[in-house]
């Protein structure tokens, strides 16, 4: 356990003291945030909530597959991840301890987010602080899982790259975070349908804009579990130090 | 005595190259065991399987009874390893990084005594990014040494290091020695491995050429024996060569050499010809082979090759 707090504090320095972690921490997501709300009609609080959840979605997205999955290929590149190897340090301390920063960086810049949307466009949040919580925490760490498969099927950093920019176009794209669904052509929906991000963003919309609670969105909960199970079994078998 | 570290039959390619070719050897406990070679000779590729980093192709290695292959944390805890190449988070501090690795063994040693004697101490609130080669270099010997281990595996430790860093990392070997601890250290310097070891295993082309201590190693080899004389002229290397200890000898200007097996019989046959000859020495000089001499007798070819 201790360990454990070691490896997050460390991977949590790491992050903080990188110049370009404040950009997409804090600034990235506002910027979205202002982007959006200007795009889509900022009058309608409804509609800000809407652009709220898929921000949110947004940036744990690119807070998961870029700083875990990329992250994680980089090091392994530079060969740090090769003195990890002979130390007697369980693989799954190391792993929780990159999951459990990314997940403290990602529910500050969510705060943030939140903040920001009540202050500058006085929206409410309906939803309760529970069902938002769990929605964060189950789509937090199913999508790190991602990140940990992208770092693991990928060979080099510049695959992993590549692999992650590809699975995002479809994520942020597709699922409703940056476009409604609703104006996208049925085939599309019809593929979003297999995409595990459709489903954290419609949880966040069902918390956030309609006030639903945990179990009008169980649905979507037990498949981002499911995702979440799959992508860690699989990142957990084909995970190397070197 | 127990064996610390027994390697059976090793054997690794990398496509067409055979990296570590049919190797056995035991290294004992408390021994400090040096592995010399050129570069390419397959030292860190032996050495890294031994710490489990790589996986042999075939052969068995057993490391304080227990195969690296399996990763066991029993093992990991009592063995200390110093990569050849390895990095660091830019990103953290030194003591972070110290406190960090500490963290992962059940028992470690006092940090600061620790950077006091890599002369990492002024250093160790200094980011990596802002370290020298040899600074990251002692950092990396310091994490071999943070776990107390009972088997330390140090991979070129004085590589990129000035005279004064080297002979602060021939220091820690030898208390290493002193505290019984069994040592296995790669080096292309023969002086390190001639004035460290117990013993000296040389390795060229994935296979142990010689093993025994650097004192026997020499020994097994030629001496020379370098003289001026006062009169060249009833003088001949052709009749000298004749003579049994006496392998070879050349003229070079004004002086002889000679190869010879046996200092002793050589030098008395040697001032037995002289004085038939009515002849003296201008100056002699004898000295035993160096440990260079034999690795470019057993390798034919010089270390940094």
């Amino acid at each position: 356990m201790k360990l454990l707090l070691t490896e997050t504090l460390i991977a949590l320095k790491l992050s903080l003291r990188d110049r370009q972690s404040f950009f997409w921490i804090l600034l990235f997501p506002l910027l979205l945030l202002v982007l959006f709300v200007s795009a889509f009609g900022g009058g309608n609080p409804r509609t800000v909530s809407g652009v709220l959840s898929g921000v949110i979605c947004i940036s744990i997205f690119t807070g998961t597959l870029f700083g875990i999955g990329i992250v994680i290929a980089s090091v392994r590149d530079e060969g740090i991840l090769r003195r990890y190897k002979i130390a007697p340090l369980p693989k799954w301390v190391f792993v929780f301890g990159m999951v459990m920063s990314r997940y403290i960086i990602l529910l500050f810049s969510m705060a943030v987010l939140i903040l920001a949307a009540e202050l500058f466009y006085h929206i409410e949040i309906i939803g309760g602080g529970f069902p938002l919580f769990i929605v964060f925490s189950v789509g937090t760490a199913s999508f790190s899982a991602l990140g940990f498969t992208i770092a693991s099927f990928s060979p080099t950093a510049q695959s992993a790259i590549a692999m992650a920019n590809i699975l995002l176009m479809p994520m942020i794209f597709l699922s409703g975070a940056t476009i409604p669904r609703y104006i996208l052509p049925v085939w599309i929906n019809n593929i979003a349908r297999f995409l595990p991000s459709t489903y954290l963003y419609d949880a966040f919309q069902e918390v956030i804009v309609f006030g639903g609670d945990l179990a009008s969105i169980w649905v979507d909960l037990v498949v981002l579990v499911v995702f979440l199970i799959v992508a860690a079994a699989l990142s957990i078998k084909l995970f190397r130090w070197e | 005595m127990t064996e610390a570290v027994t390697i059976k039959n090793l054997s690794k390619r990398y496509g067409e190259i055979s990296a570590v070719n049919d190797v056995s050897l035991s290294i004992l406990d408390g021994e400090i065991f040096g592995i010399l070679g050129p570069n390419g000779a397959g030292k860190t590729t032996m050495i890294e399987i031994i710490e489990g980093l790589r996986e042999q192709d075939s052969g068995e290695v057993y490391v304080l009874g227990m195969d690296p292959r399996k990763g066991r944390k029993e093992l990991k805890d009592v063995v200390g390893v110093q990569l050849q190449s390895t990095s660091f988070y830019k990103k953290l501090k030194v003591s972070e990084v110290v406190k960090q690795f500490a963290a992962y063994y059940s028992h470690h040693l006092d940090v600061d005594g620790l950077l006091n004697s890599l002369s990492l101490e002024e250093k160790k609130n200094n980011m990596i990014e802002d370290l020298s080669g040899g600074q990251r270099q002692r950092l990396t010997i310091l994490l071999a040494l943070i776990n107390d281990p009972k088997v330390i595996f140090l991979d070129e430790p004085t590589r990129d290091l000035d005279p004064r860093g080297r002979r602060q990392i021939w220091k820690i070997i030898e208390k290493a020695r002193e505290d019984k601890k069994t040592l296995i250290l790669t080096t292309h310097y023969i002086e390190e491995a001639e004035k460290l070891c117990d013993r000296v295993a040389i390795m060229d082309s994935g296979r142990i050429i010689a093993l025994d201590t650097p004192v026997n190693l020499v020994a097994a080899s030629n001496a020379q024996i370098r003289f001026g004389v006062a009169s060249k002229e009833n003088f001949d290397c052709t009749e000298l060569k004749k003579l049994s200890p006496i392998i070879d000898c050349v003229k070079k200007d004004v002086e002889y050499t000679l190869w010879v097996d046996n200092v002793e019989a050589a030098i008395v046959e040697l001032v037995k010809y002289l004085q038939e000859k009515n002849n003296t020495f201008s100056y002699l000089h004898v000295s035993r082979a160096t440990l260079e001499d034999v690795f470019i007798k057993m390798t034919g070819k010089g270390i940094d090759e």
